[in-house]
């Protein structure tokens, strides 16, 4: 084997091993964003409990949903629902600044811009729904 | 100084290999979170669910990542990576992932023109012109 490929199989190995263990590193399921996720389903049901005797269930105001604007308890309203989109914040493709961006706002605009017309990224974001906007 | 440009090429193969087994690896560990971006005319044609060809595809990029980072097959790896950004280019469109997307396509396209560099596995060092070897020979 000539010095060149011994330098090329090293260099590769490198990469290999730094890209992937990054990769692995960043997909390994971490125990804070388990307890993230508790919390989040906590308040989901304390806010669905406290907000019945007033409006209709799974309805919240802008002012709800600004209470909600950080990596811990990320929510965003789009086109009149509203998404608690704190788990997605890790996934999303585009990189995580996309998503904190929209924390505690009405994100419709971005998302249209970004996403509209699109059938997956809809798809995707339904299944972070908690409930509609109401004024 | 002079020798600079020699490592211009092999920064630029392994900095791409990087970027696809990041993403490769990525795919394959968590595809539910880049189902979003599987075109829907693929899931339609294949039958398959997005997250098994998104799967596919991380290993696709895996395997294409792993050649281009040994340097071997250069042209024909970074060439088919070339024509998968194309790809996804078109299907994402040009919002601010799919002109990143044009940037790293147009990376892949300089290592296809390229071809093999000093460190590729397939790299054949240039033969002397038949003139010089004559005199080295004589001499």
């Amino acid at each position: 084997m000539t010095i060149n490929k011994k330098i090329s199989l090293a260099l590769g190995i490198i990469v290999i091993v730094v890209a992937g263990g990054t990769a692995i590193i960043q997909n390994m399921p971490s125990k804070q964003n388990s307890q993230i996720a508790s919390v989040t389903t906590n308040q989901v049901t304390t806010n669905a409990t406290t907000t019945t005797s007033t409006v209709a269930p799974d309805t919240y105001t802008l002012a709800d949903i600004a209470t909600h604007n950080n990596s811990s308890s990320c929510w965003t309203a789009i086109n009149g629902s509203v998404y608690d989109v704190t788990t997605w914040i890790n996934q999303h493709p585009g990189g995580q600044q996309a998503i904190l961006s929209l924390c505690g706002t009405d994100g419709s605009a971005a998302f249209n811009g970004q996403h509209g017309g699109q059938s997956r990224p809809a798809s995707e974001l339904a299944t972070f729904k908690i409930g509609t906007l109401v004024q | 100084m002079k020798r600079l440009p020699f490592f211009a090429p092999i920064i630029l193969r392994l900095g791409f290999s990087a970027v696809f087994v990041w993403f490769g690896t990525t795919q394959i560990l968590d595809p539910i979170a880049w189902t979003s971006y599987m075109p829907d005319f693929i899931v339609h044609i294949t039958g398959l669910a997005a997250s098994t060809l998104v799967v596919w595809n991380g290993i696709f990029e895996v395997t294409m990542a792993v050649l281009l980072v040994f340097g071997i097959w250069v042209r024909p790896v970074a060439a088919l990576l070339f024509l998968h950004m194309c790809g996804i280019v078109a299907s994402v469109g040009l919002d601010s992932i799919g002109v990143r997307d044009i940037a790293i396509a147009t990376g892949l396209l300089a290592i296809t023109l390229y071809g093999n560099d000093i460190i590729s596995w397939h790299y054949i060092p240039p033969t002397p012109p038949e003139s010089l070897t004559s005199k080295i020979i004589t001499s």
